[in-house]
């Protein structure tokens, strides 16, 4: 046997003897436990759908002379909260069934619901601005709604926007002055999991904006508490 | 006999009296504008405590050993008693976000009544405390025509955000209770005055001569009662436009 087999021979069976020690002790200690930690993530996942039930569009502007009805952008169950192009300067209208926002989490205390325009409202026909806080407004669904109806103004997100205008992207929190609908525990367990809410928009015009074609994009943001 | 039928002659010439003077004037047009208020509870000064006890002063710093803000203002060295705190572990902060958005559009048309009467909003989204609340030239109304003009205006009706005060109630109420909006026009009036809630035509706000335009700023006063919960409350009112 050459130096070279010995020397194999030996580290062969020291190994073995290494196994066959760790084995013994593993057997030894099979009776220890182990403690685990782990941290469920929350899940908060938000689905917005325009023109949400059957009779949703425009309403309102009487003695103005045209009677509004939804735009060709609208759809049932999608499309955009279209008010038409019959919405006359200096008259209030109500958006019947604009948006249903729909939100599944297991988070137990619940989320908060925000919602920012991601610009002020955009004139189509001679570029510029109109102020969103003036114009577009939000209230929860009900049937005792009117153009009249107490509504809260969406306001034009200070922070920066991105995904081509459709998205917004928040450092933190989106502001309180943003928030539009809060529940405070997990959805599970409900119907569907999720719990849903409606909106109804008014538009006020106002300002008689001058009669040009507008639109603006409104960003909800989910939050778990 | 004659006197009752002389009297019933009075009263079908004051009848054709009045209501040829009522044809006279021709509605041009009627106006709504919506005014938002805000009522929050007066600001109350306090230095929150957390649960150990550390007292948080009123610019946000935390301080040991002191209950309350002028304990704190009281130490020759308050700084010197400034425990370190721990900062937020941002490994905790799991929560989750998540967006979608709709887009909203619509084509303005153009009002035929617009270059003789319109309302023009200046501050319509407003803030108010309990008590007495005064706002400057919330919003304009302009008026123009060739004949002589007259501009009234009638509480429309109130709204209320979670409808807790019902459409007849605060701010304008329903006749024959007292509005507690009232309005002014500068430089035409010089005292505040409840808004009219006894419906169309209501009260008048100013006039003009043939020819004649004006643009007038309207101030509101508004009067929170102690009994109104915090909210929102949308405001109605409603402004016509006759001329001869």
């Amino acid at each position: 046997m050459s130096a070279r087999l010995r020397i194999a021979a030996s580290v062969t069976a020291a190994l073995t003897l290494l196994v066959t020690l760790s084995c013994a002790r593993a057997i030894a200690q099979s009776n220890g436990s182990v403690k685990l930690q782990w941290k469920i993530v929350p899940i908060v996942n938000l689905t917005v759908t325009p023109n949400y039930q059957s009779g949703f569009g425009p309403q309102g502007g009487a003695g103005s002379g045209s009677t509004p009805a939804p735009g060709g952008g609208a759809s049932l169950g999608g499309g955009v909260v279209d008010f038409g192009n019959q919405v006359v300067q200096g008259y209030a209208y109500l958006y019947k069934y604009a948006v249903k926002t729909t939100v599944q989490t297991n988070d137990a205390a619940g989320f908060t619901l925000y919602a920012e325009g991601t610009t002020d409202v955009n004139d189509l026909t001679a570029g510029g601005t109109q102020p969103l806080n003036q114009l577009l407004f939000w209230l929860f669904s009900s049937p005792g709604n009117s153009p009249f109806s107490s509504a809260t103004p969406f306001q034009p997100t200070a922070s920066t926007v991105g995904c081509g205008g459709t998205c917004i992207n928040y450092v933190g929190t989106p502001p309180p002055t943003a928030a539009v609908w809060s529940y405070s525990s997990s959805t599970i367990g409900q119907p569907g999991n999720s719990v849903s809410q409606g909106f109804d928009y008014q538009l006020r015009l106002y300002s008689s904006p001058p009669p040009d074609s507008f639109s603006v994009y409104i960003v909800y943001t989910a939050v778990g508490n | 006999m004659k006197k009752l039928l002389f009297a019933f002659a009075l009263v079908a010439l004051g009848v054709a009296f009045f209501g040829t003077a009522q044809a006279f004037q021709v509605q041009l047009g009627v106006k709504q504008i919506s005014v938002n208020f805000t009522v929050t509870p007066s600001p109350i000064a306090y230095a929150p405590t957390n649960a150990t006890g550390v007292a948080v002063a009123a610019n946000g710093a935390t301080f040991a050993s002191f209950e309350n803000v002028a304990d704190y203002l009281g130490k020759a060295d308050p700084l010197a008693s400034i425990v370190a705190y721990e900062p937020m572990n941002i490994g905790d902060m799991v929560a989750q976000s998540n967006q979608a958005g709709v887009k909203v559009q619509f084509t303005v048309k153009v009002d035929p009544t617009y270059q003789y009467f319109h309302l023009i909003p200046v501050n319509t989204n407003l803030n108010a405390g309990y008590g007495a609340n005064t706002y400057t030239c919330s919003f304009q109304v302009f008026a123009k025509y060739a004949t002589a003009w007259t501009i009234t205006d009638y509480a429309y009706g109130s709204s209320s955000s979670g409808n807790t005060q019902g459409l007849g109630g605060f701010p304008l109420y329903n006749y024959a209770t007292t509005s507690d909006l009232a309005w002014l026009a500068e430089t035409i009036t010089t005292s505040y005055k409840a808004y009219a809630n006894a419906g169309s035509p209501g009260e008048t706000v100013f006039a003009g001569a043939a020819g004649s335009s004006k643009t007038i700023c309207i101030d509101l006063n508004l009067s929170v009662p102690a009994s109104i919960p915090a909210g929102t409350y949308t405001a109605t009112i409603s402004y016509r436009m006759v001329h001869n």
